[in-house]
């Protein structure tokens, strides 16, 4: 019955998609994995693992949410997807007007969605194997009574440096990431 | 000669009698052993639940006899350890044989979670069966393998969400996928499953219905109020579509043009869905429809019917049996 199905129904796979996602996802974890051992001075080795971890979880995270939130999805959206999925384009519905805003939308909202995710989950990711990046230690309340002025240096600063870290892995590996979908867009057009 | 003979008698000997017990040949005896019992069993007539017990038992033997000995022989092709996905793959056709129906697309889908379950299986058990912790190198491998696998798992849901969508819209499976990022087709389709040709044949049958062996003159009037009978036949036509979601992509149109001997009615399909050309297409069944004088029975009563009026003239209508595509949107009508 597989070989059946692979003949008739299967005729169309996602070997594209499959294809692109290994190359991007190869692409952000080289890049995340250099930035993150530039500024958090790790190891080769342990900075290729966490950002190859970080960068597989945002993936599976973001196919979780696409593979269950299709089939709920209004039909007028739903088969705008269907359109770019397949045809690589959106077609005439009531919808296609606002489509261009909802797309860039949905860029900075993921954006900035991954970048949360990556950062608590290198938090949670270094905890886990026993070399946590920050120390779970409590901050002595009386410190902050004072605020900025009585601050010494050996405050820490207030944004931690793995999460300014993470936020330029994810910076720069969105914009390869652009770049790359923008040049496949470019060579589709010219030839 | 007889050297050679014997070195290969060696081998044969040593690959299928290990010099020790504990080995992976053992476990394959075993579940040859079970499924020939299992055989056994059914012969003799005993219940289904000793069959099952024994069949079992020879699944669990394969599962670990397969993993244990690819592992052993380190059959690697590309460097891949296949050991944990063969007997992922063992598992799941195992725990989906259980029941009856198609479970294709779920024993896919698991397939990967379960192999790497095998996988951290013995990380987290000992050999006495009491949980431990592997150590932070060990994990953070493992949490690896379980992002991998389940990035896998959902590539394989997505191909059977795209196939849900080709169920759904059988007609999409016509187009072309060239300009797709995602989907690659491997295979031309025919283009029979457009839900637009069961649409214009419904259509066809309706205009026959209504216009063949009618009076010329009822044809006229009936071509002059084409919306009127298009709103008709698309209210007829609207069942072929009932069970398919698509129907609100299929835009029922004619045109009529005349000829210098009847007119030719055609009828569109117009696809308002998804489609690789962005000013989409139609299907379209070309009709002609002809006036038939009926034959006169005698050549000698021609000449005494000559003051009578003419016998009323009949409508003839045939249709083409092809439904070309054509890219864009059916041209507004002129004149």
């Amino acid at each position: 019955m597989p070989f059946e199905l692979l003949v008739d129904e299967a005729a169309v796979l996602p070997l594209r998609a499959i294809a692109f996602q290994s190359l991007l996802l190869l692409v952000a974890i080289a890049i995340e994995a250099g930035v993150l051992r530039g500024r958090l001075k790790l190891g080769f080795q342990p900075s290729i693992r966490y950002a190859a971890s970080l960068n597989l979880f945002t993936t599976v995270l973001g196919w979780f949410l696409f593979l269950g939130l299709e089939p709920v999805a209004p039909p007028l959206l739903r088969t705008q997807i269907i359109s770019y999925i397949l045809f690589g384009q959106f077609y005439n519905n009531g919808l296609s007007g606002s489509l261009g805003a909802v797309v860039i939308a949905t860029g900075l909202v993921i954006f900035f969605v991954t970048f949360w995710v990556k950062a608590k989950g290198l938090e949670w990711l270094t905890l886990e194997i026993g070399t946590p990046i920050v120390d779970y230690t409590p901050p002595t309340l009386t410190r902050r009574r004072y605020g900025y002025t009585r601050r010494t240096p050996q405050d820490p600063p207030t944004t931690p440096a793995h999460t300014l870290a993470v936020l330029h892995a994810n910076a720069w590996s969105f914009s390869a990431i652009l770049l790359l979908l923008v040049l496949r867009y470019g060579l589709e057009v010219l030839s | 000669m007889i050297q050679l003979l014997k070195d290969l008698w060696d081998r044969i000997t040593g690959f299928l009698f290990p010099q020790q017990y504990f080995a992976w040949q053992s476990v394959i005896y075993l579940a040859l052993f079970s499924w020939a019992m299992s055989w056994v069993a059914r012969f003799s007539g005993t219940t289904a639940f000793t069959q099952w017990v024994i069949i079992t038992g020879s699944w669990i033997f394969w599962v670990i006899g397969l993993g244990w000995a690819l592992e052993a022989n380190q059959i690697r092709p590309f460097g891949i350890p296949i050991a944990p996905w063969v007997s992922g793959a063992l598992v799941c056709s195992y725990l989906f044989a259980l029941f009856p129906g198609d479970h294709l697309s779920a024993a896919l889908v698991i397939w990967p979670l379960v192999s790497v379950g095998l996988v951290a299986l013995p990380a987290f058990i000992s050999w006495d069966f009491k949980p431990k912790l592997p150590f932070p190198l060990v994990r953070q491998q493992l949490i690896l393998l379980l992002l991998l696998a389940l990035l896998f798992s959902s590539w394989f849901q997505f191909y059977f969400r795209l196939q849900t969508w080709f169920q759904d819209y059988p007609t999409l499976l016509s187009d072309d996928f060239g300009r797709s990022g995602f989907v690659l087709k491997i295979a031309e389709v025919s283009e029979g499953r457009s839900g637009g040709i069961p649409l214009l044949t419904a259509a066809e049958q309706q205009v026959k219905d209504q216009l063949d062996n009618t009076p010329w003159p009822w044809v006229e009037r009936w071509l002059l109020n084409l919306d009127g009978q298009m709103v008709k036949i698309r209210n007829e036509t609207r069942s072929v579509l009932l069970d398919s979601s698509e129907a609100a992509f299929w835009e029922l149109t004619a045109q009529p043009r005349s000829l210098e001997n009847g007119y030719a009615l055609k009828l569109m399909a117009v696809w308002t869905g998804p489609a690789s050309n962005p000013e989409g297409y139609f299907l379209e069944k070309t009709c002609l429809i002809r006036p038939r004088i009926p034959p006169v029975r005698s050549t000698s009563a021609r000449e005494e019917n000559i003051q009578e009026p003419t016998p009323t003239a009949m409508a003839q209508v045939s249709c083409e049996l092809e439904t070309p595509k054509r890219l864009g949107q059916p041209a507004p009508l002129t004149g």
